[in-house]
């Protein structure tokens, strides 16, 4: 045996190492690719993470402490945190991004929308009034900005609906009862647009998506309660994919489904416990450019990314 | 030379096996070449050893140098693996290369460990002991089982017989030792330091008192800290593995830090025990406490820092125990010498026993100023503390004589300026007592220090201080003896509503039979149970009408109790829904001064209730916390019959998130493992209410549970969802009786309240009433919210239809009462007390006959009376009012009864024929009494009964102190008892004359009195004790050292705590358990020897062949012709018949075998064919040949068996 032929065995012995390797990654794919996140009130640790967004290249993460933080997208402290004025009465719940990368805050129990820069300096705020009358909010728990500048703002509690305000705040329609029935609801915890352009909206208590146009005609609604795949339990955030697929994090069966748009259950990944790969009280999810998902795993206090 | 010594101590086994290479290399000449790699393998174990060890490299990180060595190594000799198993390629130059790094790095790792080991090993084996050695003779077995053994196993061939026989030669040895009980006396070296801090309050603090307040740190205290923490961190290599713990002790004794050999933290911090009493300083038992925390065999010693100034236990009977278990005391002593100067003790205020009547009272107040030359200004007060005639407390200020020297301004009312000199003052008052018979009071004096300086010669002050730093508060007051007169007083603590007495009525019928009726709620009390106990000693009788249980604390409950067992006060409870088991009194000191139990101990009596609430996580300030004092609460005041279930939104139980921290259960007796279990409970936030309510409706309007009320309590802020569904379950709940409460905690705005009290209001008990809703601000509302919900389910105590009452026993407190009684509308459900001292004299409706309710019950309780009145008296004629008893109102036998009742209870009238003085002296209390009948002569014959009231609750179990009057002379006597407890002690003293032998059970008399010990002897002590320190040193053998700054840290660097202790422990440890562990594997590796047989023969060519197909050596194979082949395949067919010809189980009958593994391993057909398509039938057929002939020799064996047992069979 040559020389040669020696070396070339060599390098052919580290190839097949790196292959195997990567063969035994993809088989190990359950398991999540980055968990990160502890307990604490430092900055950089979190208490129950409540509700995420990614701007750029960075994720904001408020929780039960009300301080919103950002980390990059593999979990490192990006130096920024701060609240909003006051949390006496509860904490944000709802965190969103606006068409200019800005970081839309729903200051849930204060009854308003305050936008943020990145770097926490507060640049406008809507409503602050609460009640039930148009113009007024209960409890606000998720915001989206679509292409032309309009607001999507959902609310329950003491309403149940969804308001659309134009870019400078004024109404331009709403709608939605408390009730069971089609474009009714009960908590809607989530709001995410479609590629399609529609609006989709997590009715978490009616364990169900509901699907509307942008001006509130109902379009279709899917899931309803149960534990088997296209079936749902407490939805509590939803997002969509570069390549289109829609993810919804459920809380009461803690895991993420993958599903299309017209809601045809494609994957699952997750599980009740505490180990990586496992999902405790998953409140929020957002999606990187990427298409990696990073999952708020709320009562274990972390993080966790996975790409399906 | 000490370094080299040194090194050759920790390498000899390096030394010794580098000797051994050279001596392989030497005597084995023979071969060479093995030789060489077996020394060479010895040296560079050896070699690693002694050059390597403790070698760090840094890389990105600091790696321990042999690591590195060995990750390399072994990386390479993998990587020498691969390219043999991909590429035929193999270097034993390389591999032996690899491998000897592989043994230098291995040598750097463990050579240094390993023979420390081994010498710990020898030790070890030196040390053995035997228990029991007689049964060593045993071992002489062991040639006749070689021997038998021998003979007996002949049939295995050389190897394996050998093997055998050792296997049970050992076997047998081991089970002799066992029997010896052999065990291992080691010597231990190691100390365990156990520090002893004094936390009490006569440790001079050293405050800086210019500083802020909040840098007002006592540095003494952080100077010991400091210098435990750095006696303990620097204790030292040489006594790592010693171990140190802390006590803090005061008057009682905690363990902050277990002893343990603790290496990096020593943080020592007062929270760790808990709150400390500083009030006493009991060393004694700190040292009891350290002598039992000490772990088994090792060295013992306490380093004790303190003042010596005890005040309970004895030290040096301790220190005497402490020399015996072979402890050391060493000793620190605080500040000696240091006297507490600067400092002034209210010693006493001295009040004569027996007031007469109009006369001015002289009163004597005496002051220590410990200064030796600086004079005190300040301002003395002296109070007379009575009673008002609403029962509240009335404070007058007493006047003090103006013509004494020390007096600088006195003006009435307010108080006195003094100049205390130094020394012993003494300051004289004068009061005009109220008259007798009116209120007992007592005094009180304060001095509050102004200034002090030193008096020069014109009469002024110079070097003027203000304040005085040194003072210590708490022995700047003092209370005089209490003067204690009866007044037939009546304490009548209820509940206003509306600001009006819901027992006006009765009130005004007592007062109209001339009972004095103090009317008080009770938020009115005084809260601390030594002002209370006080307190109550105005009165004669206490009525509990209709209060509950929880507007009092234990240690008030506990002098309610005292006082009537020990002063005998009456007491009497009337009921009402908030009394008895309804209200909490279950379990209480009330209920056991009373005549009755409050718990219901028949479930057919209860009527079961069933409670279910339903937990939501709170955003509230420790809203988590409690909803746990809920819970806990409301579980505790169920019944053993009711049910409960507590329900939370858990992750990952179920679709709908709901989860039962406790199953829907009976509550039982045992209420410990359900409150556990809150402990644990942790609710988190719900979606939605609908699945809980729908859970809490189902199970409650289950008929099965036979509820006859059922509850339902939320607690949450009012967020979740409450549907359809929700909706459904309430409707549900409203049909079938059950409500449901909801408790809005931090609800974020009106339209969550309104939801929950949606809820409630949607749910109706049986009379159509709804449930509650509460939106406490505070979360300390939250437990009286819960009790009374709580309450709602322990309706099953009140029986509230008429009922015709039945007059058991006439006479005595129900004297001239018919016994035909009215009607009463309702009572509350109790159980007799079965005592022969208990009198059932009304009784309600009874259940089958045989479970009998009393209405009125009464007994003597200690010297007191108690009587239990289960229906009520909220009935109000003139307001309209109807209560239970509304047909006893009307009737004539109601002022009677009530009257009767009360008079029966009160504490006998003290006539004054008894009088009572006491002292306090050293620790102990002194009674005297004198006896005087009404024409003033004394009197001998008389037997008196007395007890104490201490002046803090009891813990239970607790023993009472006794006491026991003697005669001392004509009419007069005397007792005594040990007192340490600051406060006040009643004494009450009940006197019947006796008639010849026996009393006559007329009572003669009954007195009271007071003492007041104002403060702890802890504040009396002003330097310290250094003779108890020395002594407890010299008792034991410890050292003296003080806590002077210097001395402190030269003594923690000094590790002179850690030097050895005097009588070094022995720890004796036995091990017999694991030589019959060891024998009983042995003994399956004897079945395993004889049984199964290892073709060594087979098993080489097996790893020939297996090497040459890795390494597909053609030239061998291809040299091999198949003639030669054939020939070996016969020699070694003919080797293996012979191996297997010796074998025991081999059967004479030819069995059809395979052919040898190495015959079809030949490649007959491709002798050179690639390896990857070569089959490998040899190793799989191996095993199954041993497995099948095994298989065989069994069933030949069970054949034998069983043919040889047929005979016996029954035929």
């Amino acid at each position: 045996m040559t020389r040669s032929m020696r070396l070339g065995l060599f390098i052919l012995l580290i190839i097949s190492t790196a292959l195997i390797t990567s063969a035994i990654r993809g088989g190990l794919r359950s398991s999540a690719d980055v968990v990160w996140g502890k307990r604490g009130v430092l900055d950089g640790d979190f208490v129950r993470p409540r509700a995420a967004t990614i701007i750029g290249d960075r994720i904001y993460i408020v929780d039960f402490t009300a301080r919103i933080q950002a980390f990059s997208l593999d979990g490192e402290y990006a130096g920024i945190t701060f609240t909003t004025p006051d949390f006496r009465n509860g904490r944000p719940s709802g965190l969103g991004t606006d068409r200019d990368g800005n970081l839309i805050v729903c200051d849930s129990h204060y009854h308003m929308l305050r936008i943020y820069s990145p770097s926490g300096v507060e640049l406008r705020q809507f409503g602050g009034t609460a009640g039930s009358a148009v113009g007024e909010f209960g409890y606000l728990s998720d915001c989206v900005q679509d292409g032309e500048g309009f607001y999507y703002l959902s609310e329950f509690g003491q309403n149940d609906r969804i308001t659309k305000l134009d870019r400078e705040g004024q109404v331009v329609t709403t709608w939605g009862v408390n009730g069971t029935g089609p474009g009714e609801f009960q908590r809607i915890r989530a709001l995410a647009l479609g590629p399609d352009g529609l609006i989709y909206v997590a009715d978490a208590c009616n364990h169900r998506i509901q699907v509307f146009d942008r001006d509130g005609g109902f379009v279709r609604s899917f899931g309803g309660p149960g534990r088997e795949a296209g079936a749902f339990s407490y939805p509590y955030d939803l997002a969509f994919d570069p390549s289109g697929n829609l993810y919804v994090v459920e809380r009461g069966n803690a895991r993420i489904q993958q599903l299309t748009p017209e809601g045809q259950s494609l994957r699952s990944w997750g599980m009740p416990g505490s180990e990586p790969g496992q999902l405790a009280d998953p409140w929020a999810l957002a999606i990187d450019r990427q298409g990696r998902i990073h999952i708020i795993d709320t009562e274990n206090h972390r993080v966790q990314r996975i790409s399906f | 030379m000490a370094s080299m010594s040194d090194f050759l101590a920790s390498h000899w086994l390096g030394a010794v096996l580098l000797l051994l290479s050279v001596m392989v290399m030497v005597f084995l000449r023979r071969d060479r070449s093995a030789a060489l790699m077996c020394s060479s393998s010895i040296a560079a174990f050896a070699l690693g050893g002694f050059f390597l060890t403790g070698k760090t490299i840094s890389l990105d990180q600091v790696y321990n140098f042999g690591s590195v060595l060995m990750g390399f190594s072994v990386g390479c000799l993998v990587v020498q693996v691969g390219t043999l198993i991909l590429g035929r390629i193999w270097s034993w130059q390389l591999a032996f290369g690899f491998s000897l790094i592989g043994l230098f790095a291995m040598g750097a790792w463990t050579e240094a460990d390993l023979g420390a080991q081994i010498v710990e090993g020898c030790r070890l084996i030196r040390s053995i002991q035997f228990t029991q050695p007689i049964w060593l003779l045993l071992l002489g077995l062991i040639p006749f089982v070689i021997a038998l053994a021998r003979r007996s196993l002949s049939g295995l061939g050389r190897h394996r017989k050998w093997v055998a026989i050792g296997i049970r030669s050992s076997i047998v040895a081991l089970l002799v030792l066992a029997l010896s009980e052999p065990r291992i006396n080691r010597l231990s070296e190691n100390v365990s330091v156990i520090f002893l801090l004094d936390r009490s309050q006569s440790i001079p603090q050293e405050v800086d008192h210019e500083a802020n307040l909040v840098d007002q740190i006592d540095s003494r205290w952080q100077r010991t800290r400091e210098f435990v923490r750095n006696a303990v961190l620097l204790r030292g290599q040489v006594h790592e593995r010693d171990r140190a713990g802390v006590i803090l002790f005061g008057k009682r004794p905690k363990l902050a830090l277990p002893p343990a050999s603790v290496r990096d933290k020593f943080d020592i911090d007062d929270r760790m025990a808990g709150p400390i009493d500083g009030q006493y300083t009991d060393i004694a038992a700190a040292l009891k406490l350290a002598l039992a925390s000490f772990p088994e065999g090792v060295g013992k010693r306490v380093v004790l820092v303190s003042d010596g100034n005890e005040n309970r236990g004895s030290a040096l009977d301790q220190a005497a125990l402490a020399q015996q278990n072979g402890a050391e005391i060493d000793v620190v002593s605080v500040a000696p010498g240091k006297v507490t100067d600067e400092e002034v003790l209210v010693q006493s205020v001295e009040s004569p026993p027996v007031t007469t009547t109009g006369s001015r009272l002289p009163l004597r107040v005496l002051l220590r100023n410990t200064s030796k030359s600086r004079v005190v200004r300040g301002l003395l007060e002296l109070v007379r503390i009575g009673l008002t005639e609403d029962g509240s407390e009335k404070i007058e200020q007493v006047a003090i004589e103006q013509d004494q020297p020390q007096v600088l301004e006195a003006e009435r009312g307010k108080p006195a300026r003094i100049l205390l000199q130094p020394g012993l003052n003494s300051l004289r008052y004068r009061d005009i007592p109220p008259k007798p018979g009116e209120t007992s009071f007592s005094y009180r004096a304060t001095f509050t220090p102004i200034s002090s300086g030193l008096p020069s010669e014109d009469g002024r002050l110079t070097d003027v201080k203000m304040g005085l730093p040194n003072d210590r508060i708490a022995n700047n007051r003092a209370t005089s003896a209490v003067v204690l007169r009866g007044q037939r007083r009546v304490l009548f603590i209820e509940e206003s509503v509306g600001g009006r007495s819901p027992h006006a009525h009765l009130i005004r019928t007592l007062l109209r039979a001339e009972i004095k009726v103090s009317a008080i709620s009770p938020a009115r009390l005084p809260a601390e149970p030594g002002d209370f106990s006080l307190f109550l000693t105005n009165f004669d009788c206490i009525v509990l009408a209709n209060v509950p249980a929880e507007y009092f604390s234990r240690d008030q409950m506990e002098a309610i109790r005292t006082s009537v067992h020990d002063q005998g006060t009456g007491l009497i409870m009337i009921g009402g829904p908030d009394s008895f088991g309804p209200g909490g009194y279950q379990n209480t000191p009330i209920e056991e001064a009373l005549p009755v139990e409050c718990e219901i101990k028949s479930p057919l009596a209860a009527g079961k209730g069933g409670l279910v609430l339903i937990m939501h996580a709170s955003e509230m300030a420790d809203g988590n916390h409690w909803q746990k004092v809920i819970a806990r609460l409301a579980i505790e005041r169920l019944s053993a019959p009711d049910m409960v279930g507590v329900m939370q939104y858990g992750f990952g139980v179920g679709a709908a998130g709901v989860s039962w921290v406790i199953p829907f259960q009976t509550v039982g007796e045992d209420k410990s493992r359900l409150l556990a279990k809150i402990d644990r409970m942790d609710p988190q936030d719900m979606p939605d209410f609908d699945p809980f309510l729908t859970a809490a409706a189902d199970t409650l309007a289950n008929p099965d549970h036979n509820l006859s009320v059922k509850h339902c309590i939320v607690i949450s802020d009012g967020d979740p969802q409450y549907g359809a569904a929700g909706q459904a379950a309430t409707a549900k709940m409203a049909a079938n009786s059950i409500t449901c409460t909801t408790v809005g905690v931090a609800t974020h705005g009106q339209a969550e309240s309104t939801k929950m009290k949606g809820i409630a209001e949607a749910t109706k008990d049986g009379r159509g009433n709804p449930g509650s809703y509460y939106e406490p601000k505070d979360p300390s509302q939250l437990p009286s919210i819960y009790i009374k919900e709580s309450r709602r389910i322990s309706q099953s105590f009140i029986y509230d239809k008429p009922f015709l009452p039945r007059h058991l026993i006439v006479g005595g407190m129900t004297e001239g009462i018919p016994k035909q009684l009215p009607a009463l509308r309702g009572f509350v459900r109790t159980t007799y007390k079965e005592s022969p001292l208990a009198q059932f004299r009304i009784e309600g409706p009874p259940i089958a006959n045989d479970i009998r309710f009393p209405i009125l019950a009464s007994w003597q309780y200690g010297l007191g009376k108690a009587i239990a009145f289960t229906s009520d008296a909220r009935t109000q004629p003139a307001e309209n009012i109807t209560g239970w008893d509304a047909d006893w109102v009307e009737s004539d036998l109601y002022k009677k009864f009530w009257e009767q009742s009360v008079n029966w209870a009160l504490r006998p009238v003290e006539a004054g024929r008894m009088t009572l003085a006491s002292e306090y002296r050293e620790g102990r209390i002194r009674v005297t009494l004198q006896a005087r009948d009404e024409r003033d002569q004394p009197v001998n014959n008389l037997e008196l009964d007395a007890k104490i009231t201490v002046p803090r609750a009891l813990r239970p179990g607790e023993p009472i102190p006794e006491i026991t009057f003697k005669r001392k002379g004509p009419g007069l006597y005397e007792a005594e008892f040990e007192s340490e407890e600051a406060g006040t002690y009643f004494v009450t003293v009940q006197g019947q004359r006796i008639s010849g032998a026996e009393p006559n059970g007329a009572l003669f008399d009954t007195a009271r009195t007071g003492v007041t010990i104002p403060y702890s002897p802890e504040f009396a002590d002003l330097d310290s004790n250094l003779p108890l320190l020395k002594q407890l040193a010299d008792l034991t053998g410890g050292r003296y050292f003080t806590d002077d700054p210097e001395s402190l840290t030269q003594l923690a660097q000094s590790a002179e705590l850690f030097r050895n202790a005097p009588k070094t422990s022995r720890a004796y440890q036995s091990f017999w358990y694991w030589l019959i562990f060891a024998a009983g594997i042995l003994f399956l590796f004897d079945v395993g020897v004889r049984r199964i047989a290892v073709e060594w023969i087979e098993l080489r060519e097996l790893g020939r062949d297996f090497w040459n197909r890795l390494r597909s050596t053609p030239e061998v194979q291809s040299s091999l012709t198949l003639e030669q082949l054939q020939r070996r395949k016969m020699e070694i067919d003919d080797k293996l018949e012979r191996e297997r010809a010796v074998r025991r189980f081999e059967s004479s009958s030819p069995i059809n075998e395979p052919a040898p593994p190495i015959a079809d391993a030949l490649p007959i057909a491709r002798p050179v064919a690639p390896p990857q398509h070569r089959t490998t039938p040899a190793t799989s057929e191996t095993p199954e040949d041993m497995m099948s002939r095994l298989k065989k020799a069994r069933d030949r064996a069970e054949h034998k068996r069983d043919q040889s047992s047929e005979p016996d069979r029954p035929t």
